[in-house]
């Protein structure tokens, strides 16, 4: 009999069309996603294999979250089809018995859910041999890769997501409900994934997704792709845990759905009206007025309609859902930033407005989604369909109140948002409203999006057969038009349906682009009002409206009114797109993302040359910079003096254009622009050409260049640089450049297939012409500099140097800087409406430092702790580094973006960072203070990147960046206190590198030859120099690095490398750590560390002493540069081991203070892979930890620990 | 003001292979007309049509000289509408309800709106319920508030579908005395399978089978094309399917003693038959349903 059933239950499924479309899609889907490019957001190349067993694993994970859709479309269409084909009561009196059909249907549902998702997973399988498929991106083929997750990931979910649903629907016989959990699912796990990765403990990261998949991701989380590409997810860990609880729930929702499942009819509270009986009371029509419509007036009948669809939207339980699941998302984010965050914000406007909106908008798309089909087909579901389409009402009141009924639903959840945002800042936050900010960010910000999404769906809704198909395909579209179409090779804006941007947000500035804003809300405005005529146009009306009967019959719906209102609409929907078009590609030189790689390639084949070539370098700056916020214009004027540098006669120089052609006039003394050699139209596409000297210039001469650039207006296309309040620009904007811009395409696989060779953008440490340039520019060392900037009135205008004079001209705020030594060449401008903060910091050598923030008068709460900062760094630095080489340290705060910059004495420093964190508690260790450690950073560059200036080779930004971190690091530990700075180590550099080296696509160099991976040059740079001081003691390495400063600081060319800075450390360092300085910079090298099983003893003597002896296990394993394949020291010949390796011996769970809080701690050397240990204690310990201060480059330190007792 | 006239000129229709109306010519006149035909005989789809809620392949339907499917709205502004099956929004009073169907049928006034949905309620006895949700209502109470909602604006043209299908025999008079309370001037369409509807009611009519009009006449007049034609006799059960076999049978009827078997013929079968002239309507639809007529 079961068997029979199920096989009922499949044909059940396996007969609808649907079931087969969705197959067919999922495996194409799996086909394209594995052998093409078309989806860019995958990494895979020819070092993380497309079909790798971790990649394989992970996307199987994530298809199987697709069983949350189509289980509650089985769940719904399957086992309650009795409830929704009202054959609920012949069915449940026959003699089947309850188990067999229960069990029947349930095992039929995930059988459903299964064979749907599975079918991608099959995609992906055969796409691994579709002939167009990149060979190099793809491993051998293994189907335990595509087996095994089927186990952990596609079946438990299945069971789980099933179980759910049926419980819900067995306790509910509601499809609504059925739909909104699945939504409830998922946003479980969306808020899984906001709990931050640091603080969290991992057990709690590890149960919380149901999916299993961030569970997976705790285990692998630093695994290099050679692993990724063999290793299969194990089952021993975090994801074992998980599959073990979630696949117990699952079964459990099986059982408790039997256990609860009730047979027949469930009463409902729905009661029914008992029959009247007015005994006698007769029923006679009275005359009644006869008043039948002759105005058949829409504009009520529309506001009847909207209200009616409104209301009976935002009163759904469906709709109360949602929004408690939106709520819960807002109170988590908000929970997670308060209390979780270990570097919090400040609970401004933009935060909480944000916050706020950002929660909603999964559930609001969510709820577009769900209540378009509701809506449209609602008279159908309902069967009033005839009685309404027969009245005299028009179409348009029907359809366009529809249409305005979800339109309204999802304004009120904005608004709503809004208020929220409001009442919440009000209750938790310091900070005074802005109304604007709260009103911009969700209403002008979000709300266009998402009613044009509105518009998108519902226009779809028009062309689906029936509610299920049309949520499925509004699902699709709206997928497609926000995330998907943004990542084809061949994307236009004009192409990003929905897309109105605001060009970024600031609380300084407000809009980043308002013309950008306009243009495009008029261009998608007007296409979606167009859906809405031709909606109605197409309006359903009748009981039989096929979509060819309704278009046969367009001709006769198409009035004088809703024909104009088309054409209207047409026409501002053409012309925008042609206003647009022209600026972005008549106008200005839009590259979609094929075209730019395209161009890429061209001119890496004809100029490729210039990258060996020799340059001139620029020996002084004279700028004069007029910046005109209130127009967004500026100009630039200025000249450089230039010196042959290269060695021979100069017959010619390349130079790079800020600007357009025609908004810069430059000339060159004895040169003229060559605009006939091969490849000029080429060059001058990128805002390049070479000029060509008259008579050569003979080596060491100088000549002259003069510029002056217009910075137009803000156009289409072409945002200005120049904001109203708070623009920040460089050098790169606003002057020309000799050096030659990196135009070759990066990615190594694009460039393989392209049949360009490897990538190598930078010479190795030996090449000596390279060793005369630097890392900011090729063709300049220090220049001399002096800048004049003025701005409007009313704005302070900035630049580097130091400010000579401050003062109006012409009505204009005017200040002349001069650099009183020579500076890097990399400038900064900047001018807005600013506040001001000073302090003075007494300089040890007599010459005091003037230190000034300018800021945003609204964001000043960190001035104070940024000043504080200031003067820790400028203490710590110049004591452990020598003298600082300005007479100022300047912050300006800047709108937008996310960084900070240093440029000479000078740090333009965005209001996303530092200037809107909260420090947190200063006693709580695991609070991060942003504002005072990017304070640090920054100035810490003024000595890594402005007196050490490293040369252009490998390696060069660990001597920038690199060492900046350990000089930072330094300074909040002086600050702040050794365990605060081990927390910051850990958090950011040690996760930071562990993870952040999993994602490169490209091969890991060892540190000392690092192209510019920032997991490099922060943060294994940070680790390394963490550890390093402490085997070598802090005033060996920073003694080591001040030696290298004096040195190579403040001086010209030949430039500083790796190569030197590690001579000097091992110069200062005992001879016992120079395999260890090789192994941290030379190489990729991870320890292994554990105690062997059951090895541990403790014992106490009759003195009140205790001994504890462990077998400890001591691996160090070296990865290949080429792979990432690591092998151990054991099974190399020509390696031995000969570590230092720490102990630590506590009385408290060292979890608690993240191992900081040992009684004693030993410095061992090991040189066997497994040690037998003994150590004297005189306090009896509890726990024995190994490295506990993480002073080696290890992957996994969860087993560094042990638990001890004394042994009775 | 037109003259409320209705014409339907040779409409068809098919849905694929299934030709559910073949030609219908039928031109109406106020008052009740019935249409009386077995299930699947197009009567539905002929009503959905006269409503305009789909178009024919073939034909015209003239209302006062203008082409509906060229100008709906010119059926639908006179058109009162209940259809066989229909449902209603939940949690809708009748009140609500009805106000949200006046609204759109263009009763812009709130009074004169008020006014006609409490006539009409306490008309169809409602008043009482008119705050409770229609969804909940009785199948008897919920075809009453179907003719109230129909009978909105005071329509010309009332058009009702199978309207008496699963009410009680009380419910059932209760409705077709509003019917025929509703006004000599309205055109009034009752479609049915139920003999009975019709015969008490209209004095118009007409026969409906296989997609085709076979009759049209006042009941009476059906009737008295097939007296002196009918005969009937007593058989035992065995006996009917031969019977079947041989003559034109226009009905079986089970009795305890045996099955009475009405005949059409023009002259007397014999073998017992005997002519009946005590006629009912129902001998008549079916004769002319099985066009022996």
């Amino acid at each position: 009999m079961f068997t029979k059933l199920l096989g009922f239950e499949f044909r059940l499924h396996t007969r609808q069309i649907g079931f087969w479309v969705a197959a067919a899609l999922m495996m194409l889907a799996g086909i394209v996603f594995i052998s093409t490019e078309i989806f860019a957001f995958t990494t895979t190349g020819e070092r993380l294999k497309a079909n790798g067993a971790l990649t394989i694993g992970i996307q199987v994970g994530f298809l199987s979250m697709l069983s949350l859709f189509f289980g509650a479309v089985y769940v719904v269409t399957g086992y309650m089809r009795d409830d929704t084909s009202k054959a609920m009561e012949y069915i449940h009196a026959t003699p089947v018995s309850t188990f067999d059909m229960v069990v029947s249907r349930m095992a039929g549902v995930c059988l459903a859910i299964f064979l749907v998702v599975f079918s991608g997973v099959a995609g992906l399988f055969i796409g691994q041999f579709m002939p167009w498929a990149d060979a190099e991106a793809l491993g051998p083929v293994n189907p335990l890769y595509f087996l095994y997750p089927l186990f952990v990931f596609l079946i438990p979910n299945t069971i789980i997501v099933a179980g759910f649903f049926i419980l819900i629907a067995g306790l509910t016989r509601n499809r609504t409900i059925v739909y909104v959990s699945a939504v409830g699912l998922f946003v479980l796990y969306i808020m899984a994934g906001l709990l931050p990765i640091d603080t969290t403990p991992r057990w709690i990261l590890s149960l919380v997704d149901p999916f299993g998949i961030n569970a997976s991701g705790l285990d692998t989380i630093s695994w290099p792709p050679a692993e990724q590409n063999t290793n299969l997810p194990p089952l021993i860990g975090y994801l074992g845990l998980n599959r073990l609880v979630w696949g117990g729930i699952g079964a459990g929702l099986f059982v408790a759905t039997f256990k609860l499942y009730r047979r027949g009819i469930i009463a409902t509270d729905t009661k029914s009206v008992a029959q009247e009986d007015e005994a006698g009371s007769d029923t006679v029509l009275q005359n009644i007025v006869p008043s039948l419509a002759p105005g058949r007036g829409g504009l009520g009948a529309f506001l009847t309609r909207f209200k009616f669809e409104y209301l009976t939207t935002v009163r759904s339980v469906a709709f109360m859902i949602l929004m408690a699941l939106a709520i819960a998302l807002y109170g988590l984010v908000l929970f997670v930033t308060i209390k979780l965050d270990s570097s919090g914000t400040i609970l401004t406007n933009s935060f909480m407005s944000s916050a706020a909106f950002g929660s909603l908008v999964f559930p609001l798309q969510i709820a577009i989604v769900f209540f378009s089909g509701e809506i449209v087909w609602r008279d159908k579901t309902h069967g009033f369909n005839e009685i309404l389409d027969a009245t005299p009402v028009r179409n348009w009141p029907i359809a366009l109140g529809k249409w305005a009924g979800l339109a309204g639903m999802a304004v009120s959840v904005v608004f709503a948002a809004m208020l929220t945002g409001i009442i919440l800042q009000l209750i938790l936050s310091d900070v005074p409203v802005n109304l604007v900010t709260h009103f911009t960010l969700p209403v002008v910000g979000a709300l266009p999006d998402i009613l044009l999404g509105v518009a998108l769906v519902m226009f779809v809704q028009n062309f689906m057969p029936n509610r299920i198909v049309g949520m499925i395909a509004s699902a699709i579209a709206l997928g497609v038009f926000s995330i998907a179409i943004f990542f084809v090779p061949f994307y236009h804006p004009l192409m990003g349906y929905g897309s109105v941007p605001l060009g970024g947000f600031s609380e300084i500035n407000g809009i980043g682009n308002i013309l950008r804003f306009k243009w495009f809300a008029l261009y998608w405005g007007s296409l979606a009002a167009l859906f809405g005529v031709i909606s109605v146009w197409l309006w359903r009306r009748g009981t039989q409206a096929s979509l060819l009967s309704r278009f046969r019959g367009l001709g006769k719906r198409i009035t004088l009114l809703s024909g104009g209102l088309a054409a209207l609409f047409g026409v501002g929907f053409i012309g925008a797109g042609a206003t647009i078009y022209t600026g972005y590609n008549v106008k200005n030189d839009y590259t979609t993302t094929s075209e730019t790689r395209r161009r890429q390639i061209n001119l890496e084949e004809q100029f490729g040359y210039l990258f060996d070539r020799k340059l001139p370098k620029v020996r002084s700056v004279v700028s004069e910079v007029d910046l005109r916020p209130d127009t967004q214009t500026a100009t630039s004027k200025g000249h450089f003096v230039i010196e042959n540098t290269t060695g021979e006669p100069m017959k010619d120089v390349f130079v790079r254009l800020p600007v357009d052609k025609d908004q810069i006039s430059l000339t060159i003394e004895g040169a003229s622009w060559n605009q006939t050699m091969d490849g000029a139209a080429d060059l001058a596409e990128v805002n390049s050409r070479f000029y060509e000297f008259d008579t050569p210039v003979p080596e060491g001469a100088r000549v002259r260049l003069d510029y002056v650039v217009e910075i137009a207006p803000p156009e289409l296309g072409n945002g200005s640089p120049i904001r109203k309040n708070g623009t920040f620009v460089n050098n790169g904007q606003m002057m020309p450049s000799l050096d030659i811009p990196d135009f070759r395409l990066v990615n190594q696989d694009r460039r393989r297939r392209a049949g360009l060779e490897d990538y190598e953008p930078f010479a190795d440490r030996d090449d000596e012409d390279a060793l005369l340039t630097n890392f900011f520019s090729a063709s300049s060392d220090y220049v001399d500099f002096e800048a004049k900037v003025c701005t409007d009135k009313g704005q302070i205008p900035i630049a580097p140097g130091k400010l000579v004079r401050r003062y109006e001209e012409g009505g204009r705020a005017c200040s002349d800087y001069k650099a009183t030594n020579p500076i890097a060449m990399f400038f900064s401008f900047l001018s807005a409406r600013y506040e001001v903060a000073s302090d003075v910091w007494e300089n040890p050598d007599g010459e005091d430092i003037d230190l000034e923030i300018f800021y945003h008068g609204a964001h000043n709460y960190n001035i104070d702790l940024m000043l504080a900062a200031m003067r820790q760094s400028l203490d710590t630095y110049t004591e452990t580094y020598g003298p600082y080489q300005y007479s100022q340290v300047r912050i300006m705060e800047f709108p937008y973006s996310g960084f900070a910059q240093a440029f000479a004495g000078t740090i333009p420093f965005s209001e996303n960072i530092g200037f809107v964190m909260d420090r947190g508690d200063p006693e709580d260790n695991t609070s991060v203070d942003t504002a005072s450690f990017v304070t640090m950073h920054e100035i810490g560059h003024q000595w890594f990147g402005h007196q050490i200036l490293p040369a252009r080779v490998k390696g060069f930004n660990v001597l920038s960046e690199g060492l900046t971190m350990n000089a930072s690091q330094t300074a909040y530990e002086d600050a702040f206190g050794w365990q605060k700075a081990r927390r910051f180590l850990e958090q950011r550099s040690i996760n930071g590198y562990l993870a952040g080296r999993t994602f490169d696509s490209n091969d890991e160099p060892a540190l000392a030859r690092a192209t510019g991976q920032q997991y490099l040059d922060y943060e294994k740079a940070n680790w390394v120099f963490w550890g390093l001081k402490h085997y070598m003691g802090e005033e060996a390495m920073q003694g080591a690095i001040r030696d290298f400063v004096t040195d190579f600081g403040s001086k010209g060319p030949p430039y500083p490398t790796t190569a030197d800075l590690t001579d000097y450390l091992r110069d200062a360092a005992d001879d016992k750590y120079h395999q260890l300085i090789e192994d941290y910079w030379e190489r990729i090298v991870f320890w292994d560390l554990k105690f062997v099983a059951d090895s541990v003893r403790v014992e106490a003597s009759d003195d009140g002493t205790y001994t504890a002896s462990f077998t400890a296990r001591v691996d160090k394993r070296i990865a290949s540069e080429e792979t990432g394949k690591e092998t151990s020291v054991d099974e190399m010949d020509d390696e031995l081991l000969d570590e230092w390796v720490e102990i630590g011996f506590y009385d408290v769970d060292p979890d608690d203070t993240l191992g900081d809080e040992w009684f004693k701690l030993e410095r061992v050397n090991i040189t066997e892979l497994e040690t037998e240990l003994s150590f004297e204690l005189d306090t009896e310990p509890t726990f024995i930890m190994l490295d506990p201060r993480r002073l080696l480059i290890e992957r996994n330190a969860s087993d560094n620990k042990t638990a001890v007792s004394v042994e009775e | 003001m037109g003259q409320n006239m209705l014409q339907v000129q040779g409409i068809s229709k098919s849905y694929g292979a299934v030709h559910a109306l073949k030609s219908i010519s039928l031109d109406l006149k106020p008052g009740l007309f019935g249409l009386l035909g077995p299930n699947g005989a197009g009567k539905s789809t002929l009503m959905k049509t006269l409503a305009t809620l789909q178009l024919p392949d073939q034909g015209q339907i003239i209302y006062d000289g203008v082409d509906i499917a060229k100008d709906p709205t010119i059926m639908r502004n006179v058109l009162g509408y209940l259809p066989q099956d229909f449902g209603v929004y939940p949690k809708m009073s009748a009140v609500a309800l009805l106000e949200h169907i006046a609204i759109l049928k263009g009763l812009h006034d709130k009074s004169q709106r008020e006014e006609q949905i409490r006539y009409l309620l306490k008309s169809v006895n409602l008043w009482t319920k008119r705050r409770t949700a229609v969804s909940t209502y009785s199948g008897g109470m919920r075809q009453r508030f179907g003719v109230a909602q129909a009978m909105l604006g005071d329509p010309k043209v009332l058009i009702v579908d199978e309207p008496t299908a699963g009410l009680d025999p009380f419910e059932r008079q209760r409705f077709l005395d509003l019917l025929s309370e509703a006004g000599e001037e309205k055109i009034i369409i009752l479609s049915t399978h139920i003999v009975e509807d019709i015969r008490d009611l209209c004095p118009d009519m007409a026969i409906m089978g296989d997609g085709e009009l076979v009759a049209r006449g006042a009941p009476e007049a059906l009737i008295d094309k097939i007296r002196g034609k009918v005969y009937r006799k007593q058989f035992d059960k065995t006996a009917v399917a031969d019977i079947q076999k041989t003559h034109k049978v226009i009905s079986t009827r089970l009795r305890p003693t045996g099955v009475i078997v009405s005949v059409f013929a023009d002259s007397n079968p014999g073998e017992g038959f005997e002519l009946d002239d005590n006629l009912s309507l129902e001998d008549a639809y079916f004769a002319h349903l099985y066009k022996f007529v």
